[in-house]
């Protein structure tokens, strides 16, 4: 937006970005702008405001239809210059920031598009913010996972709507009501619903105005604040999703992410000068006010949510990174605490676009912001449409790459998916979360080593698949993968099925497919799928479409939709001399036999690799379906080991250790560990003896 | 006053050396104990690892992956709460039987009896509840004081992490978190100086414990800085060695050698402990240098005319003493720190009856005589530098022997 533009307009509605009359003639016209940018003290509701409106309207309004087919700065590299999705919502928001009471007072302009084929008459809205009291589901269910979870004086969060109305239809505050959907929790305030006087048309639109006001938490769930660092996060009234012919509009769970609708944003933040702010969409302004505050701009387009950060203690640093849709400019608001890990903060962001780019598509949007969480917080790792939340320490070492390396491709690649291919993370989180955690396993592999992507020390190592396969070892059988969120036993399970077995049954789904399939699949799933909300059908009738096969719905229906576990193990091996009896080495012929078991109830084709003394490598496959499957062979040669999986391209199995056998025994890892154990026996002993 | 001081570093050493069966002693019975602890760990990894081709993963450079499923597979089998509570309860029994070891190392190097294992126990048997008391006296001042710096300190931090971050909270953490080590440390220096005066008292016929606390703590207050200097000092090499060789071991040793990286780990404790016992040798000279007791014989003649019975057990008190210093301790044998037994049994009853007064006794043998005899400490003796600052006090004010700890509470 050009900088004439707000001011010759003063606080119009160009201020907050360019507000088109309404896409429906019949509300046309009901354009009531409550400026409101001091909204603590108005609150936008009305008094005083007339006036400027009129103003600013009468004097503004001309000018800026004219300028805006120019002067409309774009949040997007859209190849033809179109939308990119199919904007059903457009928000204006204006919101002054307390930063010392960590409260926000707003107005806000939702106008929402009846993109469904029926009237819709009731319209429900998310106040996420109402999560953090101690009614609420998700403290229920984060308590029942975590009976220490309590709420300190001025730890909870609130999100309070003081009037809505919509143009048309007049003042709707009455209508007012909270629902509860998912567990008929009266107290639990994270859902609200308006009904309107008469339906909304199909086609036509409605828009909202509400004011609102919001405490914000101390920081729970990636949002809220910690010191005087500020996450706006699930900040504003955001209206459900109409979605396959219904309102989908879930209570907010201790385990559950979010759902919504493409739109654009337009957001105007108002607070004191020495804040910096990142957010999401592009800044389009930079005001500053009398009081010593200053008005920040920002807009976004093709996105279906909007995020900030602010802290004082940010230090910008700026890259960019060009693709084939344009330059996207890197903006990193790191902490004056991390501003050792700028460099490898943009780093990694810019090497796992670059992976994103080659293997699924171009990143469309002109900027993504990375934001450097405060220390101590909750509010790290978290990703928001353009925005996303990294985390680090100030001793962090380069040979840790689980933390910041490995936070920032994870958040980076929800840009993909959840930004643009936005699945339902409320009934579907594994779509976005678990393929996402997969993409990162590759990302990382293919950035720092495919068994040194997690942890490269002298004496240790490790991968990120591995790491996902631990976390999905902690409860490998306790749900299905496809699960709605909150139906998980726990957040635990929900972590470790979502985002462990996922990564682990996709990499294990390679071992069908090939992996230069698999990425295939997800690259024209993407392709398909983006900015548009696509199901767990869309996305595995989109492997098999792919991979030409017709036969993975058996594994599917075992790794996705079941709770069987995959285990083979080498139960027993044996080589002697074919002719036993007569005796030791009677013709130099040996006869190894191998005992192969299916231990848990999943079923997977196995390959069984028996190595012999002369190096000689005998293999065999086994369909997996009987209990157990014996092996022989004679050979002139005694049998050294044998092992299903040789290669390991079967993580899902959920013991490795029972994979092989060896004839002859080695002690030398029993003995390494031994070794250690004693060291801290007796150091801990001697210790103790020093304290008494 | 304040008595001029031998080099401590370096007659804490020679302490420490010339009675190094002490040491040997107890890193036996560490090792031993570790040992013990790794017998049933070992048997309980066997089944996941001999005949695991996975376990190749762990027997190198360690796979975090595969070391992590381990940790999962020996979870289930119920295998890893055995382990710890068997390595609990060993360690807690470890800690025990050190104490009586260390109880006797300070027997040792007080009385310089030879440092037989034989001696080692029944010294620490026979001071040990002596020491358990001491210890549950610096237990009790140690929580008052750790307890209420701690206190102050989580204050403390919590106040400044409201405006520092990172960085700076770590360094405020750290900090914070070296002076309340340092004061534990320096009530950990108090307790040890405690536990050599018992012994040293002991020598004087004093048996109460509350009696060696004061002058502990005056011995410390005054020669603070070189007490904890070389107190810091040897506990800092004894940590340094250890971390030495644990880096010799990961930098040097290839992942599959175990018996060498189990040598070098063994050195590392080894040094550590030993470092340990060179402390113990400082706090004695310092103690025996600086505040020496006196025997008073004529004192143990008049008592021993006295028709007292003789305490039993007094005759095995020979076994304690080398031979050349056997007469010494014929002499000598009733002074309370050659049999706190026959002390501690009664708050009445009296020292035995020397065994053979007749063969003459010299006019003033002290035992930091004896101990300067074996192991000479340097410096002006207790002659020249006149009585020692608590028997000094006794002697200057003889009515006043309450005051005095470590005189005035003859048998």
């Amino acid at each position: 937006m050009p900088r004439l533009l707000p001011f010759l307009l003063s606080r119009g509605p160009a201020a907050i970005g360019y507000m088109p009359p309404l896409r429906s003639s019949r509300h046309a016209g009901g354009l009531s702008w409550s400026a409101g940018r001091a909204a603590g003290k108005s609150s936008g509701r009305g008094q005083g405001h007339c006036q400027r409106w009129f103003l600013s309207w009468a004097f503004g309004a001309p000018l800026l239809l004219a300028l805006s087919a120019w002067g409309q700065v774009s949040a997007v590299n859209s190849p033809d210059g179109k939308p990119l999705s199919n904007r059903v919502v457009a928000y204006w928001i204006d919101a002054n920031l307390n930063t010392t009471a960590k409260t926000l007072d707003a107005t806000e302009i939702l106008e929402y598009r009846n993109d469904s084929d029926q009237p819709l008459s009731t319209f429900p809205f998310h106040l996420y913010l109402n999560a953090f009291r101690p009614q609420s589901t998700f403290s229920g269910e984060s308590h029942r996972d975590d009976p220490s979870l309590s709420y300190e004086k001025g730890e909870e969060g609130a999100i309070d709507i003081s009037t809505i109305s919509a143009e048309g239809y007049g003042d709707l505050t009455q209508s007012m009501q909270f629902t509860a959907p998912d567990d008929s929790n009266r107290e639990d305030h994270t859902v609200m619903e308006i009904t309107l006087p008469k339906p909304l048309a199909p086609g036509d639109a409605v828009r909202f105005h509400l004011a609102f006001h919001d405490k914000f938490p101390l920081s729970v769930a990636r949002n809220g604040y910690k010191r005087d660092f500020i996450m706006g996060g699930q900040w504003f009234p955001k209206i459900g999703i109409w979605w396959h012919g219904a309102w989908n509009c879930h209570q907010y769970h201790a385990d559950t992410e979010f759902f919504s609708d493409f739109g654009t944003y337009n957001v105007d933040l108002t607070l004191p000068q020495r804040y910096t702010v990142g957010a999401s969409g592009i800044q389009t302004d930079e005001r500053s006010n009398a009081d010593g505050t200053k008005t920040l701009s920002f807009r976004g387009e093709d996105i279906h949510d909007f995020a900030w950060a602010a802290s004082p203690h940010f230090q910008v640093a700026d890259d960019s990174f060009e693709n084939s849709l344009g330059t996207v400019k890197l903006h990193a608001l790191v902490l004056a605490s991390h501003a050792a890990q700028t460099q490898r903060y943009l780093s990694t962001l810019k090497q796992s676009m670059q992976k994103f780019d080659e293997w699924y598509g171009p990143y469309p949007y002109k900027q993504m912001t990375l934001i450097d969480p405060e220390p101590d917080s909750a509010i790290g790792g978290m990703e928001y449409p353009t925005l996303i939340t990294g985390g680090t320490d100030w001793w962090s070492p380069s040979w840790f790459l689980l933390g910041q390396d490995a936070t920032v491709a994870h958040e980076f690649g929800h840009q993909y998916l959840y930004g643009m291919v936005a699945t339902n993370e409320f009934e579907e989180p594994w779509l976005d979360e678990g393929i996402n955690s997969y993409s990162e396993s590759k990302v990382m592999a293919s950035l720092f080593g495919v068994n040194t992507s997690a942890l490269n020390a002298r004496t240790l190592y490790g991968s990120d698949a591995d790491a996902e396969r631990i976390f999905y070892l902690r409860h490998p059988d306790e749900d299905p993968i496809a699960r709605t969120a909150w139906q998980f036993a726990n957040g635990s399970s929900y972590g470790s099925i979502i985002y462990g077995k996922t990564t682990t049954a996709l990499t294990t789904l390679e071992a069908l497919l090939g992996e230069g399939t698999l990425r295939q699949a997800l690259r024209v799933y993407f392709t398909r799928y983006r900015f548009t909300h696509p199901t767990a059908t869309d996305f595995l009738h989109t492997v098999e479409e792919v991979s030409g096969r017709s036969d993975l719905q058996p594994y599917f229906a075992q790794a996705i939709y079941g709770t069987e576990m995959l285990d083979y193990s080498v139960d027993s091996l044996t080589s002697g001399p074919s002719e036993w009896w007569k005796g030791k080495d009677a013709n130099g012929q040996y006869h190894t036999t191998v005992l192969v078991r299916r231990k848990g109830g999943f079923l997977f084709p196995v390959k069984l690799e028996v190595g012999f003394e002369d190096g000689s490598k005998e293999q065999a496959t086994w369909d997996g379906k009987d209990r157990w499957m014996r092996f022989s062979w004679d050979k002139a040669s005694r049998a050294v080991y044998a092992q299903v999986d040789p290669d390991g391209i079967v993580p899902l199995d959920a013991n490795s250790f029972n994979n092989s056998y060896t004839l002859q025994p080695n002690r030398t890892a029993r003995l390494k560990l031994t070794n250690y154990w004693v060291l801290a026996q007796q150091l801990i002993a001697q210790w103790l003896s020093f304290l008494v | 006053m304040k008595r001029p001081l031998p080099n401590l570093l370096a007659h804490g050493f020679w302490l420490a050396l010339r009675n190094w069966p002490c040491v040997v002693w107890t890193y036996g019975v560490n090792l031993a104990f570790g040992l013990l602890a790794g017998i049933p760990f070992a048997g309980g990894l066997a089944p996941y690892l001999d005949r695991s081709l996975a376990a190749q993963k762990i027997a190198g450079t360690i796979d975090l992956g595969y070391l992590a499923e381990l940790d999962k597979r020996l979870r289930e089998s119920n295998f890893i709460p055995i382990a710890f509570q068997t390595a609990l309860w060993l360690s807690l029994l470890e800690v025990l039987v050190f104490f009586v070891l260390f109880t006797g190392t300070i027997f040792v190097y007080v009385s310089a009896e030879p440092p037989r294992l034989s001696v080692l126990l029944r010294g620490g048997v026979a001071y040990f509840w002596r020491f358990v008391r001491a210890t549950c006296v610096a237990v009790c001042i140690a929580g008052l004081i750790l307890g209420g710096l701690s206190a102050v300190r989580a204050a403390l931090l919590t106040r400044v992490s409201a405006v520092y971050v990172e960085r700076k909270m770590f360094l405020y953490s750290v900090i914070s978190g070296a002076v309340v080590l340092l004061v534990g440390l320096l009530v950990r220096l108090w307790l040890d100086l405690v536990e050599v005066y018992i012994v040293r008292n002991a020598v004087d016929g004093e048996r109460r414990v509350r009696n060696a606390l004061l002058p502990a703590l005056r011995l410390l207050r005054r020669y603070f800085f070189r007490t904890v200097g070389s107190f810091s000092l040897t506990g800092m090499l004894g940590v340094c060695a250890l971390a030495a060789c644990l880096y010799l071991w990961k930098e040097f040793v290839p992942a599959h050698q175990v018996w060498i990286g189990f040598l070098l780990a063994q050195v590392g404790l080894f040094l550590l402990l030993a470092s340990r016992f060179w402390q113990r040798g400082i706090e004695v000279s310092l103690a025996m240098a600086a505040d020496p007791p006196i025997v008073a014989v004529d004192e143990v003649v008049e008592i021993a005319d006295e028709d007292m019975p003789v305490a039993a057990g007094a005759e095995s008190l020979a076994g304690l003493s080398e031979p050349t210093l056997r007469d010494l301790v014929q002499k000598l044998r009733t002074e309370p720190w050659a049999n706190p037994d026959i002390v501690s049994g009664s708050q009445t009853s009296r020292p035995a009856r020397p065994a053979d007064l007749s063969r003459g006794i010299e006019p003033e043998i002290s035992l930091l005589d004896r101990h300067a005899k074996k192991f000479p400490l340097g410096g002006p003796s207790a002659d020249e530098e006149g009585a020692p600052a608590n028997s000094a006090e006794r002697t200057r004010s003889g009515d006043d022997q309450e005051k005095s700890p470590g005189a005035g509470n003859k048998p």
